[in-house]
């Protein structure tokens, strides 16, 4: 991943617009992760372990704001409007994974993400920009706090450093699970698309105009429908 | 002797309800439990929580009671897009899947999930749901019932006679004459999100004059008798059911407001004709209304009138009904909106096995209590300063009183969108800069919404026009400040002199109603200013974890769970 | 059994329409369950977008 992310990132990030685009994914990013966290610690039953998943939370909360109002700041700059608030779902992941593998599969994308914003930090101071570049500084502190309790729990609540890793291993496994069954169904919806396009076509015409022809007379019978009842004797 | 779950979901606003032995055990909002404002799944987790909290296992329910009809629907939704050639080319496919790949099975997924036969999973009509949701709960045993909303399987617009355990249709509109349609398309045009920036429209009315009546009636006809059709054409004749409005309506009434943009009604023109067309908007609104609700008090002779759907919500409209309608009682149970079907399905499933009408509900407080030991253990691990009073209502109230803002948690959770004590964010009604702190910094509103008010009931003549009545307790009505404390009540009073304000019992709110007694003492005023327990879109706090985790993220000065006061510890 | 009752509920949807007289639309509906097999056999057009940190 990492040699691909050095190749693409200063091209991707110099596309006019896709950079203010790219931060309001983030956001979204954060957002979704932070639904997961809040869901994790209601259902945990450790209070540390709460307690932990909810800072990880506010952390959250603050990167998806700091990252909502940048792309904002850019989309202004612009001349365009902003994206709005970042408004993600959960994926129900503690309920899916179970505990550990859902703090394998946290700490797996926290440690991703942080190498992903080292190398945007640079890529930004770089170029110039340091307000990006400041944006990006200071969530990767945050983000090296989350991988490193992540890790140390992970270890802690699998065992074993042995046990941890073969977590990890699973989380990942279930990560690359994942994008192939959301291949397939992006598969499944571009052939539904284009079979019901297709029925459209057929059945629309015809159907549109034998609407339009009953159009007045079904007005009539709306009229009557409500009409129908008599008034009730006072 | 029955026990039934009644479910509403798929489309936004899902809920599940459950009623034993014709009483209301439980009635819960998923949106509650998994932090996704609006979430529109179906609502698993509610149902789970509602049955937990009854202690019936799955198993033993008698029925399950869907809030919608599903094969209607899908006939409605496919025959409506056909009709619509080309324009509904883009969304044909999206709105097939979705019946198809979803929607159509929902019976079959609640049996599933729930682990429930298959045979014991049946459907109503969706206005017939609303329907029950607004009489059974309510105090009357004979009233007239009008529902209205955007549109359930075909219909958008019914009229019932409610009597006792009886609710016979009289009267209904269709798809697409829908006043809820009318009103979501103005609300996307306006800027605002669907199925949740309509209240924003109601409080951005006030600020305009309705000067586009003559626009407005080419958009909708009504006739005397309540009858009303909708101009589809300007509404994209429905065709992309996300955007809610056409060019067309562009081209009358101008440009749409881009979304997210802040607003500036004392600087910009724009933003001022949007304030005249949003109160137009209102106006149109309830003047259908009224026609609608003289029309049933024509049919039915009727004293009371009970309203539901999501048009209910409504507040000010519903204010204007009680006043002018010729009803002596109107009526609107606090989950007027899809969530309220649940609870009507579930309702209408005891019935018809032959369970009598609940009490009238006297609390909205249906949902799930809060944990102050949960909320002890993870607030100390947090590192906040954690105190158990003795006398939390007099604690609270001098926090209050001192300018400061407290959460407050007490009891189970609000059925429906608003906060009546159980999750409420307390403030002092009288001081603009605490109304100034809460929106900058907390909830991050439009500057045109206002923050509604708590009364004890006992003195909310006082204070306000025409309060109590049927609908105040659950702060589904506004009503008028009188002349002489205008002044005082500057942080909640509207820009039309209005509050939406909740009068509060011993009976419905125990933790507030202590808590306005105390500040009462106090300040000689019973009144507080009450915003609901949330964040900038989130949905209302639920548990202890969902307090702290907002506590830790927001600069209020104290949250109070049941008699624990926690603070931050002093830097 | 799950594939059951899908059946039995496909059954009642054509009985449903059949019953209004309305049977111009049972061969729409057969191409709409027969194309929708797909969609239900990856589980749905309802799924929740993937949140990560894309690298495009």
């Amino acid at each position: 991943m990492r040699p691909l992310l050095r190749l693409v990132t200063p091209l991707v990030w110099r596309v006019p617009g896709h950079g203010a685009r790219k931060l309001f994914e983030f956001a979204r990013a954060e957002q979704g992760s932070r639904l997961d966290l809040l869901l994790a610690a209601r259902l945990t039953t450790s209070t540390t372990r709460r307690a932990a998943y909810l800072r990880h939370a506010a952390d959250e909360t603050r990167h998806a704001q700091m990252f909502a109002r940048r792309s904002t700041e850019l989309r202004t700059a612009a001349g365009s409007g902003s994206y709005g608030p970042p408004i993600a779902d959960t994926e129900d992941l503690f309920e899916r994974l179970g505990e550990l593998r859902f703090l394998a599969f946290v700490h797996r994308g926290e440690a991703r993400g942080r190498a992903q914003f080292e190398l945007y930090a640079k890529h930004f101071a770089a170029r110039g920009d340091e307000r990006t570049a400041a944006l990006f500084g200071a969530i990767l502190v945050d983000e090296q706090r989350h991988e490193s309790y992540t890790r140390a729990l992970l270890v802690e609540l699998a065992g074993s450093e042995a046990a941890a890793r073969r977590e990890l291993r699973r989380a990942t496994a279930w990560a690359a699970w994942r994008q192939w069954r959301r291949a397939g169904r992006a598969l499944a919806g571009l052939v539904f698309t284009v079979a019901m396009s297709g029925v459209y076509c057929l059945a629309a015409p015809p159907t549109t105009l034998v609407a339009y022809l009953t159009g007045r007379r079904a007005e009539r019978g709306r009229r009557r429908r409500w009409l129908q009842a008599p008034p009730a004797e006072r | 002797m029955a026990a039934v779950l009644g479910i509403s979901g798929g489309y936004h606003d899902a809920a599940a309800a459950l009623v034993v032995d014709g009483a209301i055990v439980a009635a819960i909002q998923e949106e509650r439990l998994s932090r996704h404002k609006n979430d529109p799944r179906l609502p698993f987790r509610a149902a789970a929580a509602c049955l937990a909290h009854g202690g019936i296992p799955a198993a033993a329910l008698d029925r399950v009671v869907f809030y919608e009809q599903p094969f209607d629907k899908l006939e409605r939704v496919l025959v409506s897009s056909l009709a619509v050639f080309p324009a509904s080319l883009r969304q044909f496919p999206r709105a097939m899947g979705s019946q198809v790949g979803d929607k159509l099975w929902v019976l079959d997924e609640l049996a599933e999930r729930l682990g429930v036969a298959r045979d014991k999973v049946t459907t109503v009509a969706h206005h017939r749901a609303h329907a029950a949701s607004a009489l059974f709960p309510s105090p009357y045993e004979r009233a007239a019932v009008l529902t209205v909303d955007g549109v359930g399987e075909a219909v958008s617009t019914s009229l019932w006679r409610g009597e006792g355990t009886a609710l016979t249709p009289i009267g209904q509109l269709e798809y697409p004459h829908s006043l809820g349609l009318l009103y979501a398309g103005l609300t996307a045009y306006l800027g605002f999100e669907v199925n949740e920036g309509e209240y924003k429209v109601m409080g951005l009315a006030a600020y305009g004059t309705p000067r586009f009546r003559d626009e407005f009636a080419r958009l909708l006809r009504v006739e005397p008798d309540g009858w009303f059709a909708l101009d589809a054409s300007y509404f994209g004749r429905l065709a992309d059911a996300e955007l809610g409005f056409g060019p067309k309506l562009e081209q009358l009434l101008g440009p749409r407001r881009p979304p997210y943009q802040p607003w500036d009604l004392e600087g910009s023109e724009r933003d001022r004709r949007y304030a005249d067309i949003a109160a137009t908007l209102q106006q149109v609104t309830e003047e259908v209304m009224l026609a609608l609700a003289r029309e049933a008090q024509r049919r039915t002779g009727a004293d009371a009138l009970c309203l539901a759907g999501g048009v209910a919500l409504n507040a000010v409209a519903n204010a204007r009904l009680l006043r002018e309608s010729g009803f002596a009682h109107v009526f609107v149970q606090p989950a007027a909106g899809d969530a309220g079907g649940a609870l009507g399905a579930a309702l209408l499933g005891a019935l018809e096995l032959g369970d009598p009408r609940p009490a009238p509900l006297a609390s909205a407080a249906l949902g799930l209590a809060i944990d102050p030991s949960a909320a002890h253990a993870l607030a100390t691990e947090l590192g906040f300063v954690v105190t158990r009073a003795d006398d939390i209502a007099g604690d609270t109230a001098e926090l209050i009183a001192r300018g400061q803002i407290v959460a407050f948690c007490a009891g189970r959770f609000e059925w429906g969108p608003r906060a009546l004590g159980q999750r409420s964010i307390l403030a002092d009604a009288r001081d603009p800069d605490s109304r100034e702190r809460l929106n900058r910094a907390i909830k991050r509103r439009e500057p045109f919404r206002p923050f509604a008010p708590a009364v004890l009931a006992a003195d909310a003549a006082q204070y306000f026009v025409a309060a109590p009545n049927a609908m105040t307790p659950f702060m589904t009505t506004t009503c008028p400040i009188r002349d002489e404390h205008a002044g005082a009540l500057a942080a909640v009073r509207h820009v039309d002199g209005s509050a939406r304000v909740q009068t509060v019992t011993a009976a419905a709110a125990p933790a507030l109603h202590a808590v306005l007694g105390a500040f009462a003492e106090r300040t000689g005023v019973p009144i507080v200013l009450n915003t609901s327990f949330n964040g900038a879109g989130e949905p209302i706090i639920a548990s202890e974890v969902d307090a702290l985790a907002f506590f830790l993220g927001h600069p209020i000065d104290a949250l109070v769970v049941e008699d624990l006061l926690i603070t931050r510890a002093p830097r | 059994m799950k594939l059951t009752s899908r059946l039995r509920t496909i059954g009642q949807l054509f009985r449903h329409f059949a019953r209004q007289g309305k049977w111009f639309m049972i061969p729409l509906l057969v191409v709409l369950l027969v194309t929708g097999l797909l969609l239900l056999a990856t589980g749905g057009l309802s799924y929740v977008a993937p949140f990560v940190y894309s690298i495009f």
